[in-house]
């Protein structure tokens, strides 16, 4: 090749998996991880790392160390998101039990945690949520090639040394924009706020018209496209047609609630939602099975493939899967077996640990797909119903402390596995549009994901003995929120006829043939109206960008300044975090 | 997407019975005495009848289309241009990588490639319709893997690493006519069968 006027040229291997991308991922995630659970106990919500990770990346690598390699750096960020994978994964949900102990003195004995166990049965989880999603790859990212908004933004992000200058001002501009809006919204009215539109045009309340304040969420609208709008549909149908139709013929009590949209969400929207995402996801495994086995097959026959050799050494061997999903399974039994510390009989164990590993495939396919097409991942849902089926599967054959204890501790395994399943397709997606190899990823998640759950366990212990988990230097609101759940559950109050309901809604639009319908409407009556309609604003920019200015200026103009926007109001909730910290 | 009557009337029913299906599911607040007859499941149950009968329609619908060769013919069409014309224009970089410079291969890719490669992905669906999910599946592996490569020739050309760039625009070049391969049989072995 010839030598151009900027690029040097650098003979020998391409750069990939290094022992300087190990350990600059490690330390990045230890970074991250630490930052971001701290926050989740603080603040409630997390982050997610794999934006961060690259641009701290790019900055440790390039900046300092002068390596110059895009791939690399690929591979340094899926370890560090990986790592900070298990940040919500455990602080969402194990504080739980503390927060319980300390409520209710019956219940006093649940701070007694193994933490070598949870830690073993939390990087169960890790391993067996990422075997069973790695072998969806090619059909959500080949076949399918869900849109992974997060995954283009760190693509835009790695890619920006060689993208040219344009592209690197208009990713840049993207930041900026981003960043001084958020700077705005956090100072004039706070995070999570919503603009009440339909209250300045007088809409009725039930409309619900009030745009989540987040201009991140109008980028990630963008780069789903028009593949986004289902979603969209989702919450349309429930504010604008099903509230005005329930408040016309429904009895009074729901009439009543109509007009309090939020109220609406939480009691009759949201659990039918729960329910459509499940429905939609086996009607959608179901639907694709056909898909399914090919890409499975094609795994397992890469050697005979066009690319012999080459496409064999791509992916991970699907043997290996099958083995550490054995592996996993058998010591989830065990776990939950020991955890029941005689009160569990060997068969409850196996029931337990069979629905665990069950859920993991059916809530991993879930939250791969939602978090492809939309970028939001339904994980406290997940969540939710994981913890739900483990105490409804023994309930009533054991202790209630021997029966939350067990639950906890596999679903806290489930919880991580779910979010390792989202963090690792997304990283794949990054993977595919700047030619990583997935094998090569695939192993980086696994040299990343046994870290998080050691350095969580012992920050989540360490502040407890400190402050006190749920006390007001360290509210831990999510875990809150699931010890609250956790009681009603054991006190059977769980709303299983609407997810039934909605699951049976769920399967019928995922089997109508209309790609991945059901899991978009499912997680439009989930999530909040808000949020779904700043979305739509990024998904009709799309629309309208392709239509008039052609999509190449999409590629080229749109892409780059929405990946921007993203990372823009990334950077300023994570400075927003460490200030409020610092000042707490 | 063709507008047929058939198209058509699964589309009504599907989403009649959904949102019939999904208003009784909202109907009511939990009876407490009672939880399970908070939903009226007879009208609810009414309501997936027809939305199934939608489902049905649409099952029946696609699979007519996909034996009309006159309406998935133009769009199949398209397809296969792109794609043999993306894999041409790789096999022609693989050619001139050693009169081209990295700014001219990232040009290249960028501006003589991926276009081609973005309208073979947009219409991709119809080889599917045509073809059925085997095969579908087995030209979106040989065209996923083929475009891979291509990335990553760009991110090595972006690095300055010519070897690399020379490596995977190889690959891409074997898996993008892989994939023209695999469509040509396929549409080969349905006209054989037709005729």
């Amino acid at each position: 090749m010839k030598q151009g006027p900027s690029i040097s040229h650098i003979r020998g291997e391409y750069p990939e998996f290094t022992w300087v991308a190990i350990f600059v991922g490690w330390a990045i995630g230890v970074l991250l991880t630490i930052s971001v659970a701290y926050a989740s106990l603080m603040l409630g919500f997390s982050i997610e790392g794999s934006e961060l990770a690259a641009i701290l990346g790019w900055g440790v690598l390039r900046g300092v160390m002068r390596r110059t390699s895009i791939v690399e750096n690929n591979i340094n960020q899926t370890i560090a998101s990986a790592v900070n994978g298990a940040s919500s994964g455990i602080m969402f949900s194990v504080p739980a039990l503390l927060i319980l102990s300390a409520k209710d003195p019956k219940f006093a004995s649940l701070a007694e945690i193994n933490q070598p166990l949870l830690i073993l049965a939390a990087i169960t989880g890790c391993i067996l949520g990422l075997c069973f999603v790695i072998p969806l790859r090619k059909q959500m990212i080949d076949f399918d090639r869900l849109a992974y908004p997060g995954g283009i933004a760190v693509a835009t992000i790695l890619k920006s040394p060689g993208a040219g200058v344009q592209k690197a001002i208009l990713l840049l501009g993207g930041v900026a924009i981003a960043g001084v809006v958020q700077v705005i919204v956090l100072s004039s009215v706070g995070s999570d706020s919503n603009l009440p539109v339909g209250d300045a045009l007088g809409l009725p309340p039930m409309l619900n018209m009030a745009f989540y304040v987040s201009i991140m969420t109008i980028g990630v609208g963008y780069l789903s496209g028009k593949g986004g709008f289902w979603f969209g549909a989702g919450g349309f149908i429930c504010y604008f047609l099903l509230s005005p139709l329930l408040s016309g013929f429904a009895a009074d009590d729901v009439v009543a609630m109509t007009a309090d949209p939020s109220k609406m969400r939480v009691e009759l929207y949201r659990p039918a939602g729960i329910g459509m995402l499940i429905g939609a996801a086996i009607g959608g495994i179901v639907a694709a099975l056909p898909m399914i086995l090919s890409a499975i097959g094609s795994l397992q026959g890469a050697k005979d493939r066009s690319g012999g050799d080459i496409a064999k050494k791509d992916e991970l061997p699907i043997w290996m899967l099958y083995l550490m999903i054995a592996v996993g399974s058998i010591l989830m039994i065990s776990i939950a077996w020991y955890v029941g510390a005689g009160e569990l009989s060997i068969g409850l164990a196996l029931l337990m640990a069979v629905l665990g590993v069950a859920w993991i495939w059916v809530a991993g396919v879930i939250v791969a797909e939602c978090i492809g097409r939309t970028n939001w991942s339904p994980l406290s849902g997940m969540t939710l119903i994981a913890v739900t089926l483990l105490i409804f599967s023994i309930k009533g054959s054991t202790d209630t402390l021997t029966t939350i204890r067990v639950s906890m501790i596999v679903g806290a395994a489930v919880c991580l596995a779910v979010s390792q399943a989202s963090d690792i397709m997304l990283d794949l997606k990054s993977g595919y549009l700047v030619g990583g190899v997935p094998r090569r990823q695939q192993i980086a998640q696994f040299v990343g994901t046994w870290l998080g759950p050691i350095i969580v366990v012992w920050l989540m212990m360490l502040l407890h003995e400190q402050r006190g988990m749920g006390s007001e230097s360290l509210p831990a609101p999510q875990a809150e929120a699931l010890a609250t759940t956790i009681e009603s559950i054991v006190s059977g109050d769980v709303p299983a006829y609407r997810y039934t309901a909605g699951a049976g809604m769920g399967l019928m639009l995922a089997l109508s043939g209309l790609g991945g319908i059901g899991v978009l409407v499912g997680l439009g009556f989930y999530m909040p109206f808000g949020i779904v309609l700043t979305y739509t604003i990024g998904n009709i920019l799309r629309v309208l960008s392709d239509k008039f200015m052609g999509k190449q200026f999409g590629y080229e103009v749109g892409v780059p300044i929405a990946a921007g926007l993203i990372v823009g109001e990334a950077l300023v909730n994570v400075g927003d975090a460490v200030i409020q910290i610092f000042l707490n | 997407m063709n507008f047929t009557p058939l198209f058509i009337a699964g589309q009504v029913l599907l989403w009649i019975g959904f949102l019939g299906g999904a208003f009784f599911t909202v109907l009511r607040l939990e009876n407490t005495d009672a939880a399970w007859s908070t939903i009226p499941w007879g009208y609810y149950g009414v309501a997936a009848l027809v939305g199934i009968g939608g489902v049905v329609l649409l099952r029946l619908n696609k699979a007519a289309q996909a034996v009309n060769v006159e309406s998935t013919g133009a769009e199949l069409t398209a397809v296969q241009e792109s794609l043999s014309k993306a894999s041409e224009r790789v096999a022609n970089l693989r050619g001139s990588l050693e009169d081209m410079s990295c700014e001219d291969v990232l040009e290249y890719i960028d501006e003589e490639c991926a276009p081609l490669l973005a309208d073979f992905a947009d219409g991709r669906m119809s080889i599917s319709n045509r073809f059925g999910t085997k095969r579908y599946a087995e030209v979106m592996t040989e065209f996923a893997s083929g475009e891979r490569y291509l990335n990553r020739a760009w991110s090595a050309a972006a690095d300055g690493y010519v070897d690399e760039v020379d490596a995977s625009v190889g690959h891409a070049n074997a898996f993008l006519f892989a994939a023209v391969s695999s469509l040509q049989n396929a549409s080969q072995n349905k006209e054989n069968f037709s005729a």
